[in-house]
């Protein structure tokens, strides 16, 4: 049936759902990192919405969790599919990104900083996880038909 | 010219290479492999490297196997064992443009005891007296197919400490002989007679540990001229203590001078300021944004000892960074890749030495 398996194949071609792999990848290979992560999240609600998806970032005793939009974020960010290509092809950083409005952060001063912290933590474990590149590759293919090209850093 | 440095001048692209370089690179340049394979020391590194300086184009491959150092990575131990094999690719028209690419290990084939390296489609091997290379990067933009003649005889160097940490050892081949082409983009670059450069580099060292490099390499413009140059200088991270330093010098085929250690004055001036960096791997340019870096202006340095003197100036140009995470903690290491231009002159053995042309700095620390 073309219905459910759609939904489900764009499911899978989810940014949350590359997150969720990410991070569990992350959580297996580089597990010191996984929890520093966790830890630097504590206490904290951080909501994504990228391109139409909104999902909450939360810190569990087993570590972060991947759920559904909920209140109480502190802080939020949002951006695009092809906004984040382009952060991890080299073709913008995440301050041309803000200042072009590309990405934009809200809350409290602390908790973005803290939330910046956060986030190179998660690219620490994700450059140090051999799975990484692939589940990258995989996610810009699914964006591919959506994003513009970005080859070779330049 | 007494007849033994006749024939090792070898600068024509036309001259086949002598049976003491293909001998010196059969037994020198093949890939020592990693001995955590088989029960041995982890934290091996190994990489094969080469810059080719075409006419309109620069182009820098790295082929790097080395050991996966994470706490948690499986015990070094036979079919447990898991390396990491990556491809750098750089190439440079008005700038450096690149990628890094990693490589499952089921496209990976490595032939200890040979050169000959193959990383998905990109292979690199020694048969027959020349390199055959051949890269690609992952969209297809960038494209190579190079065969590199040696024309000097490899020099190598073993067991420099730095530290204390183990040893690294390096195989400097200064001058080889490029035909071939690189493609960028819709530009194809015809190599006939270019000239090049490699090493090999291996050894069990961390990324992060107390040490940091300068290492230059430069040929002249005029392919005629029978030198060539190697400068290495190894210290401490904060580069406030030198470790080892020398200047290599080649004339033709055969290793002509080396001016170590106490021989050399080297000195820096000022910073060289970048208005953009190309970053590779692109997304460590998010851990590592900055654009301030410690590379200098112009490296200089002046060399004397047993009659002869040498005096060389490095110009920093256009730069390139590879950005490589540290094995033991989150700090980063820094390979900055520059393109300059190198003037030498001096007088080795009663002869006149210059060299006016292209060279590669690297540029390794903070």
């Amino acid at each position: 049936m073309a219905g459910p398996s759609s939904s489900s194949s764009a499911a899978e071609r989810s940014f949350r759902a590359f997150l969720v792999r990410s991070l569990d990848a992350i959580t297996h290979e580089t597990p010191a990192i996984a929890r520093a992560l966790a830890a630097s999240l504590a206490g904290t609600l951080v909501r994504l919405c990228v391109d139409d998806e909104r999902m909450v970032v939360a810190s569990r005793l087993d570590g972060l969790a991947i759920v559904d939009d909920l209140e109480g974020a502190l802080v939020e960010l949002a951006t695009d599919s092809a906004t984040l290509l382009d952060l991890t092809s080299g073709a913008t950083s995440f301050l041309d990104a803000a200042l072009a409005e590309r990405l934009v952060v809200r809350g409290g001063v602390d908790d973005v900083v803290r939330f910046y912290d956060s986030l190179i933590l998660y690219l620490q474990g994700a450059v140090r996880s051999p799975s990484l590149p692939r589940l990258l590759g995989e996610f810009e293919r699914s964006r591919r038909a959506c994003a513009p090209e970005n080859g070779v850093q330049g | 010219m007494d007849a033994a440095r006749s024939c090792a001048d070898a600068t024509s692209p036309a001259a086949a290479p002598s049976a003491a370089i293909n001998w010196g690179i059969e037994n020198g340049d093949w890939l020592r492999r990693a001995p955590g394979r088989v029960g041995g020391a982890g934290q091996h590194k190994e990489w094969l490297h080469f810059c080719v300086y075409g006419d309109a184009v620069d182009l820098l491959l790295n082929f790097s196997v080395v050991d996966d150092v994470r706490d948690d990575a499986p015990a070094s131990r036979h079919t447990a064992y898991e390396e990491h094999a990556r491809l750098t690719l750089l190439v440079r028209e008005r700038a450096w443009i690149g990628e890094v690419q990693s490589f499952a290990a089921r496209d990976v084939a490595v032939g200890g005891g040979r050169v000959e390296l193959r990383l998905g489609d990109n292979t690199v091997r020694f048969a027959n007296g020349r390199y055959a290379l051949r890269a690609r990067s992952a969209d297809g933009a960038i494209e190579a197919e190079i065969e590199l003649m040696p024309v000097a005889m490899p020099s190598i160097v073993n067991n420099v400490q730095y530290g204390n940490g183990p040893p690294i050892n390096w195989l400097v081949v200064p001058r080889l002989i490029a035909s071939g082409r690189v493609r960028v983009g819709a530009r194809t670059h015809v190599l006939d007679g270019a000239l090049a450069y490699h090493d090999h580099n291996w050894g069990h060292f961390g990324w992060g540990r107390d040490f940091a490099w300068e290492w230059g390499y430069g040929l002249p413009s005029d392919a005629s001229n029978p030198w060539s140059l190697v400068f290495v200088r190894l210290s401490d991270r904060a580069h406030t203590r030198c470790r080892m330093q020398g200047v290599f010098l080649w004339r033709g085929a055969r290793e002509e001078r080396v001016f170590w250690d106490r021989e050399l004055q080297v000195g820096q001036r000022g910073l060289r300021r970048f208005a953009r960096l190309c970053k590779v791997p692109a997304i460590m340019g998010l851990i590592h944004p900055d654009l301030a870096t410690d590379v200098p202006e112009e490296l200089c340095f002046e060399g004397a000892g047993e009659g002869d003197f040498i005096r060389g100036r490095f110009v920093s140009g256009d730069g390139a960074q590879v950005i490589l995470p540290n094995d033991r903690d989150l700090g980063v290491t820094v390979i900055n890749e520059i393109a300059g231009t190198l003037e030498v002159e001096g007088r080795i053995r009663g002869e006149e030495l210059r060299i006016d042309g292209r060279a590669v700095f690297e540029f390794l620390g903070r």
